[in-house]
């Protein structure tokens, strides 16, 4: 069989993700949308970045796209698949695509409440319900945040407040619905001939193996020590309200001196217990990322979405997996260049010596100053990570993209090269 | 002075256990506000402060109800004050000094409604016992940590063995991680059967001959309230110590190589070791007998036994190394502080006791020499140390003169010259044997660190083995260290030691560390 050609169109959303990649077999084409999401001030600038982009999507592909991939349920992933019923929204655009199939991790299956396996019910309510008091959490405290956590502030209460229009988009998308974990058929081989596809993560809950190598089920524990119950009875007991309304209280101003070093600093602790809590959340549906890997015709290409160090961890625990991931040739840097999205252990495997006439090229789809901060060491992008791709891959980078289309679109296109073809010392030609 | 003797869900004849302690005697100021802990109760979650409790000399919740005492912040504050005291002066009269905080002040702040949460925990950085208080699952009511005694002991034990023992917190194996907790669980569940109310109480969980069978009894379980309203699987508890089944190989399984249920192995060790004493005597006492036993007896021996116990556990950590703690050198240190405070133990046997129940769960003690005085203690020193220039007094409190015979003896007593070496502690005591004599003796620790990259490993002592995939230019640090207990006279009678150069223990930590992702999360992709 003739190798496809293949195009990767990766959108410049700013901080979120948008592929699409086009495969052309002569006679037929096949288009595969990865994610569709940014992180804006508020809805109204998300639409305006993304309708764009979902016009642009319809065009390329001819108005059909054949898959669509959502590797987790962030805003930045997710975010444009919501539709609006009077107004265009990029939700619609995009679901007039009418993609004959939907990927997303088991975690988002919508029947896990029912599940037979109680394992699988199990995780779904502690997710879901951590997920749900984070958000809760966060609405609560926002106005505090703000005034404290300004800079923390505004990025992670969009990827933490429900995104509800937008799942309920995703779920409405026509086409077969799959819900995936590790090792599963994708369906999308039907779609992709002489491809094979694998699904390298989330691993499911009844795999003992791979869960025990983490430190610990954190959403579990996490909702497990707010409390457990509903947040409706949890928050019955919020700011404001003291536990014993008979008893005295001091004002404010009047706090004992030696307990004001003490007070101000166990606020500090709870404002950063909140915090951390909600991080952490995120990080926890982070590692329910889908992870697949697109192989074929010497290409491999490897969307990890946003996994981070536990979804990582999981796969590199299989030494099966371990030499499968060292013979990548395109990687997404995972949760747009974060340290976490790409460890150490993992950007070793990846970045392996290799031809010159084939180098590693890395996909970053990011934007900076949006999260973390260059004192901690926890920017997003990671500068030093950045630095490690571009001493060991070709680095693609949305904030560098060439790629122009109509409505102010800006992309980073590169096509991948078939095998034997020569044409030059570059494996590949980004398009102007 | 009256305390939840176990917690609000444990009640006799329809009314909350109480139980009255009695803590040393202060000035007490507004909190209450003692010499070694200061109860601030304010509630971060409602930004609330409640005025401080100035507590009288006479107890005034001695008769209130149970409803007076949940509904009360002042009681909370008096209950967490009290538990707190006394868990410290247990420490103190088995370890016999006094035992500091690890972060440099002298009162630790006590949070009893600090937050929202089924949680409660100990900070360093905030140099505080935080509690915090949940709704009920019934949607009655509110539960608060503050008044489950086994949590309050639980969390006041992790600072007291922080001050103690600061470097068990650092990553090490999966027995140093598990260690904190189930040393935290011994002395909690220890501290609470300790009281004669909670004995009596656990003897009528089980009515009539059935009554012995107290590994049933849910009052063994830590955290019981908690757990269940917070619908842990664990039906109603926790953590289950006592129902953990003792095996051979339970601490190779997979399940327990995380810190708390690893925790527990070591937990329900100790307490198989009280529940076959308890048993052995209540045996011993029914001999001869028409198997009615005086249930007086019965409970007093239950509480004699677990507090002669805690001593022991406490007292064991002056006989343990400072670092990479594991449960075998645990069982060692414990068979050495019995040893040394009760060579003929004929009341109790501790000794035959902890080491049958530890070998049930797969703990042999780390001491194997030909030179222990007892299977399982600690050999003397075998080696000819130079006390030439030593001050003997100066010895029992310099932490300098303690360097100074360290480094003079460096080679008889095994130091690695490429360490960084520093003498953390030296603190004399006094204790208390059950015979009434007195046992005078300096426990002083020390510390080696050396840094070095994977590549270089083999080339140090011990022949330490870099882990599989470990790139040569990862950076490792490894850690040792001794505990020395000097005699009366500032002899050396023990140094308990894990050292730089011990391969098999190094190479191990190494590899769990790499394994858990301890080095490959820490590192940027370039350094």
């Amino acid at each position: 069989m003739k190798a496809p050609a293949v195009k990767v169109r990766m959108y410049d959303v700013g901080f979120g993700d948008c592929f699409l990649l086009s495969f052309d077999y002569g006679r037929l084409a096949r288009h595969i949308l990865i994610d569709c999401g940014t992180t804006a001030r508020n809805a109204s600038q998300e639409r305006s970045r993304l309708l764009p982009v979902a016009r642009d999507i319809a065009t390329v592909c001819g108005g059909r796209l054949d898959a669509v991939v959502i590797t987790h349920r962030h805003r930045d992933h997710v975010g444009g698949f919501a539709r609006l019923k009077n107004a265009e929204a990029p939700g619609n655009v995009l679901a007039a695509l009418s993609p004959r199939l939907v990927l997303q991790p088991w975690t988002e299956d919508p029947a896990l409440e029912e599940h037979p396996s109680p394992a699988r019910r199990e995780f779904y309510k502690s997710l879901t319900e951590a997920d749900r008091v984070a958000a809760e959490i966060f609405r609560e405290q926002s106005r505090q945040f703000a005034k404290t956590r300004p800079a923390q502030f505004a990025s992670l209460a969009w990827r933490t407040f429900a995104n509800r229009a937008a799942i309920d988009g995703v779920r409405s998308l026509t086409g077969r619905h799959r819900y995936l974990h590790r090792g599963q058929k994708t369906g999308l081989e039907q779609l992709l001939p002489g491809f094979r596809v694998l699904v390298l993560g989330p691993a499911p809950p009844e795999d003992e193996a791979s869960w025990s190598v983490l430190e610990r089920n954190s959403a579990r524990e996490r909702w497990r020590a707010l409390g457990g119950g509903s947040t409706t009875k949890l928050f019955a007991l919020r700011a404001g309200k003291p536990l014993f309304p008979t008893a005295r209280t001091w004002s404010p101003g009047l706090f004992p001196p030696p307990a004001r070093w003490f007070l101000e600093r166990i606020q500090d602790m709870r404002e950063d217990q909140m915090l951390s809590f909600v991080r952490a959340v995120n990080s926890d549906i982070n590692n329910t990322s889908l992870v697949l890997a697109i192989d074929g015709f010497g290409h491999r290409m490897l969307f990890p979405g946003d996994a981070e160090s536990d979804s990582w961890r999981q796969m590199l625990a299989d030494p099966r997996l371990r030499e499968f991931l060292s013979g990548t040739t395109l990687y997404k840097a995972s949760h747009h260049g974060s340290g976490n999205g790409t460890p150490r252990s993992v950007w070793q495997l990846l970045a392996r010596r290799r031809p010159k006439a084939q180098p590693l090229v890395t996909l970053l789809s990011t934007r900076s100053g949006i999260y973390g901060s260059e004192e901690k060491r926890s920017e997003v992008p990671r500068t030093d990570l950045v630095e490690a791709f571009e001493a060991r891959s070709l680095l693609l980078d949305t904030r560098k993209a060439t790629g122009r289309a109509k409505g102010g679109v800006r992309y980073v296109q590169f096509d991948l090269r078939r095998p034997g073809e020569q044409d030059g010392p570059d494996m590949l030609k980004q398009a102007a | 002075m009256t305390i939840v003797a176990l917690d609000p869900s444990v009640r006799r004849r329809g009314r909350i256990l109480t139980a009255r302690i009695r803590i040393p005697m202060e000035d007490l100021g507004p909190g209450p506000r003692g010499y070694r802990a200061y109860v601030v109760d304010y509630d971060s979650s409602a930004a609330a402060l409640y005025e401080p409790y100035q507590m009288p000399l006479a107890d005034e919740f001695e008769r209130s109800s149970s409803k007076d005492l949940v509904a009360d912040p002042r009681f909370h504050a008096q209950n967490v004050y009290a538990i707190v005291m006394r868990i410290l002066g247990r420490f103190e009269r088995a370890l016999g000094r006094r035992v500091p905080w690890s972060f440099g002040g002298h009162q630790i702040k006590i949070a009893p409604h600090a937050f929202v949460g089924a949680n409660a925990f100990y900070s360093k950085e905030h140099e505080a016992l935080l509690f915090g208080y949940f709704p009920s699952r019934s949607g009655r009511g509110v539960v608060y940590t503050c008044l489950s005694h086994d949590v309050i002991a639980h969390e006041t034990t992790h600072a007291l063995l922080d001050g103690l023992r600061e470097r068990y917190t650092d990553p090490s194996s999966p027995d140093q991680a598990g260690f904190h907790e189930g040393f935290a669980d011994i002395v909690s569940t220890l501290s609470v059967f300790s009281l004669p109310e909670v004995v009596a109480v656990a003897l009528e969980a089980r009515p009539g001959r059935s009554g012995w069978r107290l590994r049933s009894s849910v009052l063994l379980s830590v955290g019981k309230q908690i757990g269940r309203e917070t619908g842990s699987q664990c039906s109603g508890c926790l953590r289950r110590p006592a129902r953990l089944r003792p095996s051979k190989t339970i601490l190779r399984g997979a399940g327990f190589q995380k810190a708390h249920p690893r925790g527990e192995v070591l937990a329900a060790a100790m307490l198989d070791t009280f529940l076959c004493i308890w048993e052995s005597k209540i045996r011993a006492l029914s001999r001869g007998q028409d198997r009615l036993l005086d249930r007086g007896k019965v409970i007093e021996l239950g509480a004699r036994i677990a507090d002669a116990l805690l001593t022991v556990s406490i007292r064991a950590l002056d006989y343990a190394p400072p670092t990479d703690i594991s449960f075998s050198d645990y069982l060692s240190a414990l068979l050495t502080a019995d040893w040394e405070t009760a060579r003929v133990d004929a009341e109790f046997q501790f000794r035959r006791y902890l080491r049958a129940s530890f070998a049930r769960y797969g703990i042999r003690a780390t001491a194997r020499s030909r030179h222990s005085p007892d299977e399982g203690v600690w050999p003397r020193p075998q080696v000819v140390l130079d006390y030439a220039g030593t001050n003997h007094d100066a010895m029992q409190r310099d932490p300098n003169e303690v360097f100074r015979f360290l480094w003079q003896n460096r080679r008889p007593l095994g130091l690695s010259e490429e360490a960084y070496i520093r003498v953390v502690s030296v603190r004399p005591c006094v204790r208390v044997g059950p015979d009434g004599f007195v046992l005078r003796e300096t426990v002083a620790d020390y510390l080696q660190v050396v840094h070095v990259r994977a590549g270089e490993l083999k080339r140090l002592a011990g022949s330490i083995r870099k882990p599989a995939g470990m790139p040569d230019e990862q950076r490792v640090t490894l850690y040792g260290g001794g505990t020395l207990i000097l005699d009366e006279h500032g002899l050396l009678k023990y140094h308990v030691k894990n050292g730089l150069d011990e391969g098999a223990r190094q190479s191990a930590r190494l590899r769990h560390l790499w394994r858990s992702g301890h080095f490959q999360d820490k590192e940027s992709p370039q350094s």
